[in-house]
């Protein structure tokens, strides 16, 4: 929002400049200007001199900036304010319920793991259906899970995975006792790899709550909801903790870390089926959506979820416009020079000078966000606000970028730096 | 912020030439009430800089402070009304739920103390990774403020070099004091500046079935750095094909390569265990095998001593 902001500010305020009749004398003549009767324009030998009213261009740039900013800044007073008075809020009401509690008109009843296994099993691990894909010929092609996570009267919505309705030419709902409903894909984000799907039915059916995934913690209890190997293990429920936030790696086995999702990682049993399936914690709020597992005869208890901040960002901007503003692709192929320095000397590249880290650029995809912008053999040392260390640290700092954000890029091409401005970062190309 | 002003506007001007400008005072026709002032500069930029600054700053305070003025009683209850009610819809319930459970404490009681205790060991032969492990640190020893830490011998096994990676993914270098292939124990020595917690060893005898136990270390690669898991011990003394010196404590948190040389640990945050094999066919899951910490701690005296 603030980078968006700024950019209209800048764009403002030069066309401010301009309109002002804010010219410059080319050297050895002179010119006057017309727009303003108080500036005038002199020569002195070669260095032209400009006589300016100050006051006047301040009044008019603020006269622009402040039509542009005031929505803005109410924006922020409001964010400002309502921090300061939630607190004050919550403060009062913890105050309140405690006073409640010695009077004895409240009991507060501790509960342990048990306790809460059981209170998810009745509520919102129902929440957890079954999706039927079927290709052409009306042949069940793909099973999975998915979550129902928002109801508008008698219209649901379901997050799945979108490898879960891949190739699919229709798609059905599956409930527990076999009920199945027709269901419509609504739009799908292939790089995280979510869709959102609805379906209308006068049911009552259980709808989860986003839990706020940044507040997850390693060692974390939480429970995983699908239905793995197919809805004959329908609502499985398994137990694991979380073991390991932010995970960066590589996916699609291009040896690059995968820079789109920083993963949870937890060790709760999930299998083929639980993909699109709810990851809870123990306030039965969804913090996860399961997508993948590590899976290989000598690898067990490595269950990856896609964090339910992301997914609550993505399925809103599907409801919205059908597709996902949250992630870029850059569309780049490169190695790391900084953990890959043999491979620069196995293929007898030689480095500029001084240079030992960066992405040396092997690859660019045609019609992505570097096309037409970088070439091969570029050493990229900065992308946006990100300078360039190694690999997983550029995943993990680039993740704050958004579709859409405009960037600029700093790159050595044949031994000189050139900084590439106004890039603007686009979606993934289908 | 100033960053992208300046590179941006430094463009438009470039190759127009220095130029001075001096300001005019003239009646105040603006609706500022600043005074004017004489400002001289060569820099076309830095007039620009200037003013884009003092405005700035000016809009900003002045929508601010008006924005301030007009907000009244009404405003700040538009935007807290719903907020009040779901909040005092506690105060109707006779009853409140909790979660409190002294497992939960304690797994986030052992995660901080494996996440600056239990590190990657990294072993080199001839300049080349070979082979990637875990560690616990175990001892410091201040007169020579170096840090001790156990590991497998086959994880340093074969290796001329040997780095302790941190999370951040720095690392230094370490030396190997001594191994022993039968126990499969190895420790190695390291300096460093950082924030490293000594983990107690504790004592495996009086493990019982059951228990709970939490495996911290590194599976697979250590992308996955500092991986916390949990389970339960599934059985003691267990004897593996191929070694009959050592009685396994069998447990079913997940491990995987990599894990070897990390601990487990039990709720108390004492290691109980060093990780060292599971089983790994398609058919099985959930054995994992460590080795008691008692026969861990009596091998690795008798490597810090020399013997």
């Amino acid at each position: 929002m603030k980078k968006y902001l700024i950019f209209i500010l800048i764009a403002l305020f030069t066309l401010t400049m301009t309109g002002c009749g804010f010219y410059f004398a080319p050297v050895g003549s002179s010119t006057e200007t017309t727009t303003s009767s108080n500036l005038t324009t002199g020569t002195q030998n070669s260095v032209s001199q400009t006589t300016i009213n100050k006051d006047l261009i301040v009044s008019e740039i603020y006269a622009q900036i402040y039509e542009s900013m005031y929505d803005d800044v109410l924006n922020a007073v409001i964010a400002d304010i309502s921090e300061e008075r939630f607190e004050t809020l919550y403060a009062d009401t913890i105050t309140l319920i405690l006073q409640e509690i010695d009077a004895g008109n409240i009991t507060v009843n501790p509960e342990t793991i048990i306790e809460r296994l059981l209170m998810l099993e009745a509520t919102t691990a129902n929440a957890v259906v079954g999706i039927a894909n079927y290709n052409e010929s009306g042949t069940v092609q793909a099973v999975g899970s998915g979550v129902i996570y928002k109801k508008e009267l008698n219209k649901y919505y379901v997050v799945t995975n979108d490898h879960v309705i891949e190739d699919g030419d229709t798609f059905k709902i599956v409930l527990e006792d076999g009920t199945e409903i027709e269901a419509t894909v609504r739009g799908k984000d292939s790089l995280v790899d979510l869709a959102v799907l609805y379906f209308f039915s006068d049911l009552d059916l259980e709808v989860v709550e986003f839990g706020n995934s940044d507040e997850l913690n390693k060692g974390e209890i939480i429970v995983a909801v699908g239905h793995p190997s197919g809805f004959d293990y329908y609502g499985s429920l398994t137990m694991g903790v979380v073991s390991g936030l932010d995970r960066y790696f590589d996916i699609d086995g291009d040896n690059v870390k995968d820079m789109f999702v920083g993963y949870i990682q937890h060790d709760a049993a999930i299998n083929s089926g639980n993909s699109g399936g709810a990851l809870f914690n123990l306030e039965g709020e969804l913090i996860g959506i399961n997508v993948i597992k590590l899976s290989a005869i000598e690898i067990e208890g490595m269950g990856f979820a896609i964090p339910s901040n992301l997914t609550k960002a993505i399925v809103e901007d599907i409801e919205l416009y059908g597709v996902s503003k949250q992630k870029p692709i850059l569309g780049i192929e490169f190695i790391d020079i900084k953990n890959n320095p043999l491979y620069f000397v196995q293929q007898g590249i030689t480095l500029p000078e001084g240079v030992d880290k960066g992405f040396y650029i092997t690859g660019v995809k045609p019609n992505n966000t570097m096309d037409g912008y970088i070439q091969l053999g570029d050493i990229i040392i900065e992308i946006g606000d990100v300078i360039i260390d190694s690999s997983r640290q550029f995943v993990e700092e680039f993740s704050i970028y958004r579709v859409g954000d405009v960037i600029s890029v700093t790159l050595i091409r044949e031994g000189q730096t050139i900084i590439i401005e106004n890039i603007e970062l686009k979606a993934s190309v289908d | 912020m100033k960053k992208i002003v300046f590179i941006f506007l430094s463009i438009i001007v470039a190759g127009l030439g220095s130029i001075k400008i001096i300001s005019q005072t003239t009646e105040n026709t603006s609706t500022l009430t600043t005074t004017t002032t004489t400002i001289e500069t060569t820099n076309y930029s830095d007039l620009v800089a200037e003013i884009y600054e003092e405005v700035y700053a000016q809009v900003y305070a002045e929508i601010y402070s008006e924005i301030m003025a007009e907000i009244d009683q009404e405003f700040y209850d538009t935007i807290y009304a719903d907020y009040e009610n779901k909040i005092l819809e506690l105060l109707n319930n006779e009853e409140i739920g909790v979660f409190y459970d002294t497992l939960q404490t304690k797994i986030y009681d052992v995660v901080a103390l494996a996440d600056s205790s239990v590190f990657g060991v990294l072993t080199q032969a001839e300049g080349i990774g070979i082979a990637g492990g875990s560690g616990v640190v175990y001892k410091y020893d201040e007169s020579s403020e170096t840090y001790y830490l156990v590991t497998n011998q086959h994880v340093i096994e074969g290796g001329d070099a040997f780095e302790i990676i941190f999370s951040d993914e720095s690392t230094v270098s370490a030396n190997l004091i001594g191994s022993d292939e039968d126990t499969d124990i190895a420790v190695l020595t390291f300096k460093s500046e950082k924030t490293i917690v000594v983990t107690e060893l504790g004592d495996s005898s009086s493990l019982e079935r059951g228990q709970f136990i939490i495996a911290a270390g590194n599976p697979e690669s250590f992308d996955f750095y500092g991986s916390i898991t949990l389970g339960v011990i599934s059985g003691l003394k267990r004897t593996l094909s191929g070694n009959s010196t050592v009685k396994y404590i069998q447990h079913d948190a997940a491990i995987n390569p990599g894990n070897s040389g990390g601990p487990i640990y039990n709720l108390e945050g004492q290691v109980v265990g060093i990780n060292v094999a599971k089983y790994a066919t398609s058919t099985i899951e959930g054995m994992g095998f460590s080795i008691p910490v008692n026969t861990a701690k009596t091998v690795i005296s008798e490597i810090e001593n020399g013997d």
